[in-house]
C-alpha cells in the first residue's frame, strides 16, 4: 500500500530580492525591474539580492492512518514543508507524492485529497460580517451546495465550541477562538489526509486540550484520517504523534516514535530541590557549566528546583557537588524524564525556544 | 462531529456557476456594510458627469466639436460611461488579487477545486455590475443636459459592442494584476494599470477626438483597443456623430469604419488578452516558488 505522504530529498530554496526601506513599498517594483535586467545587486537602490534554504533534503514516509508530527523551533522549516505538500509552494528541488498523487504534476488531485488547518491569523474571512456567513461561503468555494455548506457550519463551530458565536464577525474573537475557527474551517470538508500547521498556538491550556483531543481521538482514531501536525510544543508531539521528526535549520535530524527518540539519547536528567541559591551562584553554576542545560524555578529567596540535562558522561553527583560549591543548599535530588526537548537539546545544543 | 463531504478535485460547470453567484453575494454583502462610502462614491460619479456636461455646454461652437457631429454633451457622456466600464477592466483583476492576498484568501483560494481565474473573474463580474449603476447615473445626467442616443436595436448592438469593449480590455487587466507578483508591485503604484489609464484617458477619445492629438500620440491611441471601442459606441449610439473617417486607420483598409472598428477591436483583444492570461499565470507560478502568495511564510 502507498503511503499517504513520501517526500524524497524534497528541498526548498528561496532567492528574493530584498529591498531596504530607502524606497516606499508603492515604489519598489521599479527596484525590482532593474536589479532583474541588469541581474546585480541595485545597492544604490537599495535592493540585495539574497537566498535562503528553508528546507534541505527532507525524506519523510507518512503511513496511513498515523499521526505524524514535525517538532521543530521556529524557522525550522516545518510551515514550508507543510505548504510545499499543500501545493502553495513548488519545491526547488526533490519529489513529494501525497496518497500517490504527485505534488507538482498532479495538484488538483493533492488538493483534493488533503484539507489544511492553517494558523488563525491566516482566516481570509470577511471581518465585517458573521462567522456563519464566512464559513457558507468558504463551504460554497470549496463546492458544497448551500443547503449543504449551511448543515456543515453549524456541525463545525459546534465541534469546536463557537456555534453560540456564530452570527458575531470574526473581527470580535480573541487570537485563541480564531486559531478554533481555523480548525474548523478546515473540517468544512473531509480529505484522508490532514496537514495542520501549528493548530494550537494561542490557545489556551483548555482550549488547547480541547483541539487536541478532536485532532486525535475525532479526526485520527474515529475517522482514520492520516494527521501531519508541525508544533514547537514538545508535550504536545509526545502526546499525540505516533512519529516525530525533529526538524532543525530545514533538516530532520531525528525521526521515530517519542519513546524511541526519547530512549535514543546518551543524556540523563536530574531535578535538585534547593534553598538559598543566591542569583549570581547560579549565573556563575551556568557558566562554568555550559555544556549542561539548567532550567530553574527559584523564587526571590532561592528556594525552589533546578532541571539539569546532562548530555557527556559525567557522574550525577558532580552536579550536585557543583551547586553546593556554588551557594545553593540542596535539600533532594532525583533522576528527572527526558523530554523530547532534551532529545533535541541533545542533538542541537539548543533549546527548542530559541 | 458528522463526517464531513468528500472534497472535490475540480467543480463541475453548476458548481462553479453557484461559486461566482456566492462571490457576487459577498461583494453585494459587503457593499452594504459601507453603505456610506457607497453613497459618496455615486455622489462623486454625479458631479464628474455634472461637470462634464456643463463643459459640453460651454464649448458648444467651438471649431473641434464640428468633428464630433457638434454634441459634446452626448461625445463626452458615453466616453466617461465606456472609460467608466474599460477602468473596471483594467483595475478589477488587480484588486480582486490584491484583496484577496491582503485578507489571506489566496492561499485558500488555490487549494479550492475552482480556478483563480474564476474567481477573479467573478469578481470583475460584480464590478461590471456596480459599473451598470454608475453608467445609469451618466445616462440620467447626460439626458437632463440634453445628450441624444439612438434607441431600438442599435441599443442591444451598443450593449455587444460594451461587452466586447470590456473584454478587449481585461487582458491589459489580467496584464496589471500579474504585476502584483512579478514585479512585486503591491503598493499602489502598479504601473500597467497606471500607464494604461493614463493613455485611455489621453489618446483614446474619451474627452475629445483624437485628430487633436499630436501624430505620435495618435499612433499610441491607434494601438489600444479602447480608441476602437469609443468609435464603435458613438457611431452605433450617437445619431449626430460624424459616418466618415474620425481614427487615423479608417483610411487605410477600403472597409467601412465601423468594420475597421470591430476588426481592430477582435485582434487587440485576440492579442492582449492571452498576454494577460499568461502573465497572470505566470505571475502566480513565480509566487509559488518565491513563496509570494501569503505576506508572511
Amino acid at each position: 500500500m502507498k503511503p499517504a505522504i513520501l517526500t524524497r530529498g524534497l528541498r526548498k530554496e528561496f532567492r528574493y530580492l530584498n529591498p531596504s526601506s530607502n524606497r516606499s513599498t508603492s515604489d519598489q517594483w521599479l527596484d525590482y525591474i532593474i536589479s532583474f535586467v541588469t541581474g546585480k545587486n541595485v545597492s544604490g537602490l537599495g535592493v540585495e539580492r539574497r537566498h535562503a534554504i528553508a528546507v534541505d533534503s527532507l525524506d519523510l514516509e507518512v503511513e496511513r492512518g498515523e499521526f505524524f508530527g514535525l517538532l521543530g523551533p521556529n524557522g525550522a522549516g516545518k510551515t514550508t514543508s507543510i505548504k510545499m505538500l499543500a501545493t502553495i509552494l513548488t519545491p526547488s528541488a526533490g519529489e513529494a507524492t501525497i496518497d500517490g498523487y504527485d505534488i507538482v504534476r498532479d495538484c488538483e488531485a493533492v488538493r483534493a485529497t488533503i484539507n489544511v488547518v492553517q494558523s488563525g491569523a491566516w482566516l481570509g474571512f470577511d471581518h465585517n460580517v458573521s462567522i456563519r456567513w464566512n464559513l457558507g461561503v468558504w463551504g460554497r468555494i470549496y463546492g458544497l451546495s448551500r443547503r449543504e455548506a449551511a448543515r456543515r457550519t453549524d456541525e463545525v463551530l459546534e465541534a469546536v465550541g463557537l456555534l453560540d458565536r456564530a452570527e458575531e464577525t470574526s473581527g470580535v474573537l480573541s487570537s485563541g477562538q480564531r486559531q478554533r475557527l481555523a480548525l474548523a474551517k478546515g473540517f468544512l470538508t473531509q480529505a484522508p489526509i490532514l496537514l495542520c500547521d501549528e493548530p494550537t498556538v494561542g490557545l489556551d491550556p483548555n482550549a488547547a486540550h480541547a483541539a487536541r483531543t478532536l485532532l486525535k481521538d475525532e479526526v485520527n482514531r474515529k475517522r482514520g484520517q492520516t494527521v501531519l501536525l508541525t508544533t514547537h510544543y514538545m508535550q504536545e508531539a509526545d502526546q499525540l504523534c505516533d512519529r516525530v521528526a525533529i526538524m532543525d535549520r530545514g533538516l530532520i535530524i531525528a525521526c521515530d516514535s517519542p519513546d524511541r527518540l526519547k530512549g535514543s539519547v546518551s543524556a540523563c536528567v536530574l531535578v535538585l530541590d534547593v534553598t538559598g541559591f543566591p542569583a549570581d551562584g547560579l549565573s556563575a553554576f551556568k557558566k562554568a557549566h555550559s555544556s549542561w542545560h539548567v532550567v530553574e524555578r527559584l523564587n526571590q529567596e532561592g528556594d525552589g528546583s533546578i532541571r539539569v540535562l546532562i548530555t557527556g558522561t559525567e557522574p550525577e553527583a558532580s552536579v550536585v557537588n557543583a551547586a553546593t560549591s556554588s551557594g545553593a543548599y540542596v535539600t533532594t535530588w532525583n533522576r528527572g524524564e527526558i523530554t523530547l526537548e532534551d532529545v533535541f537539546i541533545a542533538l542541537t545544543g539548543r533549546r527548542l525556544a530559541s | 462531529m458528522m463526517p464531513g463531504p468528500v472534497n472535490k478535485t475540480r467543480l463541475t460547470p453548476r458548481e462553479t456557476m453557484g461559486v461566482v453567484m456566492v462571490l457576487l453575494e459577498r461583494n453585494l454583502k459587503l457593499m452594504t456594510r459601507f453603505s456610506v462610502s457607497t453613497l459618496m462614491f455615486y455622489m462623486g460619479v454625479l458631479s464628474e458627469a455634472a461637470i462634464s456636461a456643463f463643459l459640453g455646454k460651454t464649448l458648444i461652437g467651438g471649431a473641434n466639436i464640428a468633428q464630433i457631429g457638434g454634441d459634446y454633451v452626448s461625445y463626452v457622456i458615453i466616453g466617461l460611461a465606456y472609460s467608466q466600464l474599460m477602468q473596471t477592466s483594467i483595475s478589477a483583476p488587480l484588486q480582486s488579487l490584491s484583496g484577496a492576498y491582503w485578507s489571506s484568501r489566496l492561499e485558500p483560494l488555490l487549494r479550492a477545486p475552482v480556478s483563480i481565474r474564476t474567481v477573479v473573474l467573478a469578481d470583475c463580474l460584480w464590478y461590471y455590475l456596480n459599473d451598470l449603476v454608475t453608467i445609469g447615473v451618466y445616462v440620467l445626467v447626460g439626458s437632463l443636459f440634453g445628450m441624444k442616443l439612438s434607441g431600438g436595436p442599435v441599443l442591444f448592438a451598443g450593449l455587444g459592442a460594451l461587452i466586447l469593449g470590456c473584454v478587449s480590455v481585461l487582458g491589459f487587466g489580467f496584464l496589471s494584476a500579474s504585476m502584483f507578483n512579478l514585479i512585486n508591485a503591491k503598493g499602489h503604484s502598479e504601473p500597467v494599470e497606471w500607464l494604461v489609464k493614463t493613455l485611455q484617458r489621453l489618446v483614446c477619445g474619451v474627452y475629445f477626438p483624437i485628430t487633436v492629438l499630436p501624430g505620435w500620440l495618435r499612433g499610441l491611441g491607434s494601438l489600444m483597443p479602447q480608441t476602437y471601442v469609443l468609435d464603435c459606441v458613438r457611431r452605433l449610439l450617437m445619431p449626430s456623430y460624424p459616418r466618415g473617417h474620425t481614427l487615423p486607420v479608417h483610411g487605410t483598409l477600403p472597409m467601412s469604419p465601423q468594420v475597421i472598428n470591430v476588426f481592430a477591436i477582435v485582434s487587440l483583444t485576440a492579442l492582449i488578452l492571452p498576454l494577460g492570461f499568461w502573465a497572470f499565470k505566470k505571475g502566480l507560478d513565480k509566487a509559488r516558488n518565491d513563496g509570494g502568495l501569503s505576506r508572511w511564510n
